[in-house]
């Protein structure tokens, strides 16, 4: 590649609509950016392509939807990834996801649907995470003590490290630990009343909560 | 899932009260108390992508010239107030008595700009469907669903794609499978429920950032989220929802796409419609495929009238009779499609007439065709069928402004 096909191959990559450096989420070891006023005011693809006149007289990226820029760039893991998805995270895929094919909307052969979630995914989506979780953590003995403070944090930290391959900010950290430590103490629909939970579905309730986050079902 | 109602009752904390005030009818649903509550509304809207010929709701338009209508295939209904394709006979004789045919003068005879029209408030391009819903109000966790899914995409080039995003907090669920439906709505077994009411929200908390980076394209998951865990936190209605599929003929519990070429597409979706009806949804939205009722050549009706008589009616009727068990509730029920189908070559006409039923529909027609398949001038459009369905819902309010089909109420 000579020095000016060089150049203009950097020139396109620089002015692509999609770069590759799109902000996610904030991460826990990076100081936050400040905002900055003009890059509120990027401009959008419309603003910035170049436009081609088709054979139709119609100009190519007509069609094409505006939006803005860095934004929308989140979906749904489809469910034919989800196997593997879990097994990356677990080591295992849990039982009953086989028969949650049409929960997530797999589509059928030969057409393409954009993934999306709705109610009953999300729960479909906990409850295997809690079988997942479960199975994941029953035969450790560190899970038969009721989380504290500390060790819950060791753990939300390490468990959402893993499932969403990045570190977690603190108020990640504190939604899992407060329901590991307090909000499943109890649990109060069981039959005949609320009983203590039991420390390994304490932590199974944490672990579940992590791996039904949007750190893990989307992409 | 194998849960006793005693233990599904104390599990949900419903109280002694109910337990001993109520009992389940010859369907699964409850018969009716001295302290019955007040009536509530349901909406099933059946969307036939593709055209909605008007020899169903408007048969005498086309008597002895066109889409095979004789005397012999029309049904007088209402009292002889309305005239309707003869199909409708295999539906109950009190659907029946309260039927009529609402006009809708959308102007267009193009898939995807007449699905927009007719889904979308003229005010604000919003889902009318969701705006019904929020307006209807009520305690359901789910107010509305798409059993099967909502995908109303245009399959031309032509018309914007429908907004389904949230209307006053209301989001369209889309429903694919009715065991793990029926878990998320009154499983006992596994995770304890209040619990996972609050792991959801710690992973609402733990998705926020996520989230708010993809408004839009994530937006089904974070309407989800809301959505799962406010109806882990509330008591549904006692019903024999297991018993459903099987009530259908089914022996799957797969809720069909509209794209799904399965004989078992359309009825799949009915039963997931009583299952959401049942469990106090607002407004359920049933769509079948574009390529059943994309009619074109059907120059005697008789691919419509079989599809209606084998594939539409049979399950809807089987819905209507058993959703009649449920005390207090008004359903209406409304079948329309993207447009009537012209002539000489059922084609496409630039209006439709829906099919209405419910009980405080007054038979009669404000959606009669001409004999060339047009409706008569002043013909209201799609805000005045959404502000109709308000009217015989019992909407508080005229959330699509006022009801123009005032002879039918």
């Amino acid at each position: 590649m000579n020095a000016s096909k060089l150049a203009l191959a950097l020139a396109i990559a620089l002015t692509a609509c999609d770069g590759a450096d799109y902000p996610d989420e904030p991460r826990a070891n990076a100081s936050a950016p400040p905002i900055d006023p003009q890059a509120q005011k990027a401009p959008t693809c419309h603003e910035k392509q170049k436009s081609y006149l088709g054979f139709g007289g119609n100009t190519l990226e007509s069609t094409r939807l505006e939006a803005q820029p860095q934004v929308d760039r989140g979906r749904v893991k489809p469910f034919s990834s989800l196997a593997g998805e879990y097994a990356r995270v677990l080591g295992f895929a849990p039982d009953s996801l086989a028969a949650s094919a049409a929960t997530f909307r797999e589509a059928p052969e030969r057409w393409y649907v954009e993934p999306t979630s709705n109610a009953v995914a999300v729960y479909q989506s906990f409850s295997l995470a809690f079988e997942g979780c479960g199975q994941l953590l029953k035969p450790w003995a560190k899970y038969e003590d009721a989380p504290t403070e500390e060790t819950a944090r060791a753990e939300c930290a390490d468990w959402q490290r893993r499932f969403w391959s990045r570190t977690p900010t603190p108020i990640e950290i504190d939604a899992c630990v407060a329901l590991a430590v307090n909000d499943s103490a109890t649990e109060p629909l069981q039959p005949g009343g609320p009983k203590p939970t039991i420390p390994l579905r304490r932590w199974t309730y944490a672990c579940a909560s992590v791996l039904t986050s949007a750190g893990f079902t989307t992409y | 899932m194998n849960t006793s109602r005693r233990t599904f009752l104390k599990a949900l904390g419903v109280g002694a009260g109910l337990a001993i005030g109520s009992r389940l009818g010859p369907l699964g649903g409850l018969v009716a108390r001295a302290d019955a509550p007040v009536e509530r509304s349901a909406l099933l809207l059946v969307y036939l992508k593709g055209g909605y010929n008007a020899l169903f709701a408007s048969p005498d338009s086309f008597m002895n010239t066109s889409f095979g209508v004789t005397s012999s295939n029309v049904l007088s209904v209402g009292g002889g107030a309305l005239r309707v394709d003869g199909t409708f006979s295999a539906l109950p004789k009190t659907a029946l008595d309260r039927m009529a045919s609402v006009g809708i003068a959308h102007g267009s005879s193009a898939h995807g700009e007449s699905r927009h029209l007719l889904w979308s408030d003229k005010t604000d391009d919003k889902a009318c469907a969701l705006r019904l819903a929020a307006a209807m109000g009520g305690d359901a966790a789910t107010k509305a669903v798409a059993c099967g899914g909502a995908t109303l995409l245009p399959v031309e080039g032509s018309g914007e794609p429908c907004d389904f995003s949230a209307v006053g907090g209301v989001s369209m669920q889309e429903i694919f499978d009715m065991k793990s439906t029926i878990d998320a709505l009154s499983s006992t077994t596994g995770p304890d429920r209040a619990v996972a009411a609050r792991a959801i929200a710690a992973a609402q908390t733990m998705s926020k950032n996520r989230l708010d980076a993809s408004p839009k394209s994530l937006a089904s998951l974070a309407d989800g989220m809301g959505v799962a865990r406010a109806t882990l936190e509330k008591s549904v209605p006692v019903y024999d929802y297991n018993g459903i599929p099987g009530a259908y003929g089914l022996t799957s519990t797969v809720v069909e796409p509209t794209i799904s070429p399965s004989p078992n597409a359309f009825k799949s979706r009915i039963a997931a419609a009583e299952l959401m009806i049942a469990a106090g949804t607002n407004v359920v939205t049933v769509l079948d495929d574009h390529f059943q009722w994309d009619t074109h050549n059907d120059v005697n009706g008789m691919d419509v009238r079989t599809k209606m008589a084998n594939r539409i009616l049979p399950p809807l009727a089987n819905l209507m009779t058993r959703a009649g068990a449920i005390p207090n509730l008004n359903l209406v029920v409304a079948i329309v499609g993207d447009f009537a189908r012209s002539l000489p070559n059922s084609d496409h006409a630039n209006g439709v007439t829906a099919s209405v039923m419910g009980k405080y529909v007054k038979p009669g027609s404000t959606g009669r065709f001409d004999g060339n398949v047009g409706l008569a001038a002043g013909t209201p459009g799609p805000q005045g069928f959404w502000a109709y369905l308000a009217k015989v819902l019992r909407v508080p309010g005229e959330p699509f402004g006022p009801n123009p089909h005032t002879a039918l109420v």
